[in-house]
């Protein structure tokens, strides 16, 4: 073949390819995640408004605050840790949307790594973006990367050493989130969000803040409350209600390690008032041993390769047909958190934190959570606000 | 149809499609591209099983493809500096150098100069996780030390092989540990231990082994053998390029929340600088560049084809396919298999299958009580020694190339690797069925 | 320098070896006399081109 016609056509197929694909790229990092924020919102203020270290960056996300101007106690609702688990972010957002608060304040970030939101986790052939639908039509949401977008933060060193522990971590653990708590103002963009967060949980003196996650059914920390040692009590009881009233499938309580560092759960008691809770619930579209990797497992949560395994009694979840749709993941979430509340309001009634509009388990599981976000475009403009 | 199914057909498509184009006479690169579209179009074409499933788009399917040719650009981008490194460093005539003064102080002491060796091949993987970089940097620079040792060229390509497989697996950056680590939420703890027995043991065998025996070496006629270097290098302007190199990561490890991120990539390019800095003769750092990339276009071409391949599999269900196979085989057979599985597939996915089959066995040894830190640790020395093996091959051509190899890739110096390899495979096979007594006895 | 801009500083310096290392790749595209060498250059050129344009 000559030589210079196969130049020609690698060169056009090279100009063909990367223009399609940037262009994706490119739409997938700059879209914007419209959210109706609820009646009973007091303000939305910056993470940079916390600390400088993150103001102005990608990372410096929109802190919904609910403040019921009655005192009491105030928790954190932490989204969008690892932006490649969407129960978490569309959980805080179901907050954002709905919440009213009657006594003491809630505080919801609905995307905290941002930067991870932008970009797709390389080898995993993920969908770019999933959808959820609504009686208003369909609303969109960025599925991300486990670890913020290297755009935002290049070069990884060659091992990632936490602070303050000095604990060894695999490279590209300086982008992940949940591995930089209590982080630093002058580290890398994921340490100086974990600060910029942790400064924002001591100036508004939260009690508690919850992390949402997703884990793969092999992950033997699944369908589980994590907590600090401080939370012992409230966690255990919370997961006893869930388990015997409410959830088909149990879910469980067990302490952060103190080996195990850089985690919400271990590093925010450690390091302020607040007891720190974080929260998984399992995604089969996480497990390695996953078939055709697409928008519908991601939504339905249904795979016949993980529940092969499952009858290997490889799995610490069950899976059945009916697999783990969404729906049912962000309605644990949400229902962990109410419950989780309740307990807390019964164990520290001087730091009561009381709230409304919030669907139950139930009316999410039979409406679907769809029925629960609000549209953008029928929305006062003062409400909406983009992640 | 089910989705097993679907997902098996995919993999045949891959295996035909890399069959017909060697066949056509494509090089291993562009056969193993040919079969990841050809997984593409497999996955388009075929019923996808019961499930409903979403609709994939040509434009969706073309950013897949560019996607997958990102994964390791990180690693190719360690690669092209650590080579153009090395690439000046040897015009600039510091090699010969040091390979000169090497063989003058050490021609008499043959188990001395084995050992100091074994050392110098371990540094540059043990600090950056990657085989192929210990090769590139001091690949050549060891091998014709061994050559003016009277090592054949079969021993000595094998030698450098194995001491860069073994250089990657040794602590403290174990790249295979710490990805599969990562993905199953364990923290990089109490690898150290085992991973430094396993590596340094197998190194120092292959080493004896390998290069132990010899004629006792004739200093004239070995300095008269190799290049001579230019007359103004000293040991000062020698050292000071890897004083560079070695201060700046360490100074990362020893002040990590005061001294900046630099990453190996720019370490390596200011290497480069001071190389450029010290060396007497004039460098063309342009032309050198340039033959970097070409020596390199086989290596780097392979990472980025392998990461489309990778991404094809993911999307097909075939990735998830081997590594439910894997995990479903009975103890025994796994036991009895991983030995071979481990290699072969790290030749196939290179550190892709840290996660892909690490993370689920992690979980299954979990399962089963044994220990899990120690399990890890032998797998992530077998590993690399898949990187002479095909379609990649990676370290394994690294090494051919570097040391200007010209016998049989596989008749030549696979098979003169072949007994250190199975040693080391069997040293970490036993190591992982009594993990549990050993991390008793070692505390992993 | 504090230490944040030192991290920006490195970052420039990263986008500044890829496209040196791109150009390299440009050239040996151009110079090759093999068919098959000038598509893997195109295949490998991929990831540099898209990292310059901060597309991936």
């Amino acid at each position: 073949m000559n030589l210079k016609f196969v130049k020609i056509m690698t060169l056009l197929a090279v100009i063909a390819s990367t223009g399609v694909a940037g262009k994706l790229f490119h739409e997938h990092r700059s879209f914007r995640e419209p959210v109706v924020a609820g009646e009973g919102l007091s303000s939305v203020k910056k993470l940079g408004d916390y600390s400088k270290s993150v103001a102005g960056t990608i990372n410096d996300a929109n802190v919904y605050i609910f403040d019921s101007g009655v005192p009491g106690g105030a928790i954190l609702i932490i989204g969008g840790t690892h932006a490649e688990e969407p129960a978490a972010n569309v959980s805080a957002q179901v907050f954002t949307e709905n919440l009213r608060v009657t006594q003491g304040r809630v505080i919801v970030i609905n995307r905290i790594n941002t930067s991870a939101s932008t970009c797709t986790r390389l080898g995993e052939a993920y969908p770019r973006f999933f959808h959820v639908k609504t009686p208003w039509g369909t609303k969109k949401w960025r599925m991300g990367d486990r670890t913020a977008n290297p755009l935002d933060s290049w070069p990884d060193p060659e091992v990632y050493i936490h602070y303050p522990s000095g604990q060894n971590l695999a490279y590209m653990d300086v982008r992940n989130l949940n591995r930089n708590w209590p982080g630093r103002p002058d580290g890398m963009l994921t340490e100086r969000t974990t600060f910029a967060a942790m400064e924002l949980i001591r100036a508004e003196k939260a009690d508690l803040t919850m992390d949402f996650h997703e884990a793969e059914l092999e992950y033997p920390v699944e369908n589980t409350i994590v907590t600090h040692q401080r939370g012992n009590e409230v966690a255990a009881m919370t997961s006893m209600m869930l388990t015997s009233q409410t959830f088909d499938v149990p879910i469980g309580m067990e302490f952060s390690p103190t080996a195990l560092h850089g985690l919400s759960h271990r590093e925010i008691g450690d390091h302020s008032d607040a007891v720190s809770y974080l929260a998984e619930v399992a995604e089969p579209m996480l497990d390695r041993i996953r078939g055709i990797t697409d928008e519908e497992l991601l939504m339905s949560g249904r795979d016949r390769f993980v529940m092969k395994a499952g009858e290997h009694k490889l799995l610490y979840a069950p899976i059945d047909e009916k697999g783990w749709p969404a729906d049912k993941r962000i309605a644990r979430h949400v229902t962990t958190v109410m419950t989780l509340l309740q307990v807390h309001n019964m164990l520290h009634p001087d730091r009561a934190i009381l709230v409304e509009g919030i669907p139950s388990y139930a009316e999410m599981i039979e409406k679907g959570v769809g029925a629960f976000l609000h549209d953008p475009s029928a929305a006062p403009k003062g409400r909406v606000f983009y992640d | 149809m089910t989705m097993f199914h679907h997902s098996m057909l995919v993999l045949l498509c891959i295996v035909l499609a890399f069959g017909v184009a060697k066949k056509f006479r494509l090089s291993t690169e562009l056969s193993m591209f040919a079969a990841a579209l050809a997984a593409l179009a497999a996955h388009v074409a075929l019923p996808k099983g019961a499930d409903p499933r979403s609709v994939l788009s040509l434009p969706e399917i073309v950013r897949h493809v560019v996607e997958g040719a990102c994964t390791y650009y990180d690693v190719c981008l360690i690669f092209l500096t650590a080579t153009y490194f090395m690439t000046l460093y040897k015009q600039a005539g510091g090699v010969a150098f040091i390979v000169r003064r090497i063989v003058g102080a050490f021609h008499a002491r043959r188990f001395v100069c084995l050992v100091l060796l074994t050392f110098v091949m371990l540094i540059p993987g043990a600090i950056t996780g990657s085989g192929a970089t210990t090769v590139l940097t001091v690949g050549a620079l060891v091998g014709s030390v061994l050559a003016a040792m009277g090592v054949s060229e079969d021993r000595r390509t094998a030698l450098i092989f194995l001491l860069a497989a073994m250089s990657a697996a040794c602590p403290p950056i174990n790249l295979w540990a710490m990805m599969a680590a990562a993905g199953a939420n364990m923290p990089y703890v109490g690898f150290g231990l085992p991973l430094a027995l396993l590596s340094v043991t197998g190194a120092l065998f292959s080493t004896f082994w390998l290069a132990g025996r010899g004629r006792p070496v004739e200093l004239e006629k070995a300095l008269a053998d190799l290049p001579e270097a230019p007359a103004a290098w000293t040991w000062l302007r020698a050292m000071f390029p890897f004083v560079v190199l070695i201060g700046l990561t360490l100074a990362g490890r020893a002040w990590p929340f005061s001294f900046p991120i630099l990453g190996l990539p720019l370490v390596f390019m200011l290497s480069a600088v001071a190389t450029a800095l010290v060396s007497p003769v004039r460098l063309r750092l342009l032309e050198v560049a340039s033959t970097t990339v070409h020596n390199l276009l086989g290596l780097v071409g392979i990472m980025v084809v392998v990461g489309i391949l990778n991404q094809a599999m993911t999307l097909t269900g075939a990735r998830g396919l081997l590594s439910l196979a894997v995990v479903t085989l009975p103890v025994t057979v796994l036991f009895a298999a991983l030995w071979i599985i481990l290699p072969a597939s790290e030749g196939v996915l290179q550190y892709a299958v840290a996660p892909l089959f690490g993370v689920p066995l992690i979980m299954l040894f979990n399962m089963l009580g044994l220990n899990p830190v120690i399990s890890l640790a032998s797998w992530a020395v077998m590993w690399p020694l898949g990187d002479c093996l095909p379609p990649t091959a990676v370290v394994g051509r690294a090494a051919v190339m570097e040391l200007g190899y010209t016998g049989d890739y596989y008749r030549g110096f696979v098979r003169t690797a072949l007994v250190p390899m199975l040693v080391i495979l069997a040293m970490c096979t036993a190591v992982m069925i009594y993990s549990r007594e050993l991390g008793a006895l070692i505390g992993g | 320098m504090d230490s944040v801009t030192l991290s920006t500083v490195v970052m420039v310096l990263y986008y500044c070896i890829n496209a040196f290392f791109l150009v390299a790749i440009v050239a040996g595209f151009f110079r090759t006399r093999n068919a098959q060498e000038a598509v893997l250059y195109g295949i490998m050129m991929v990831p540099f081109v898209l990292r310059m344009l901060r597309l991936k």
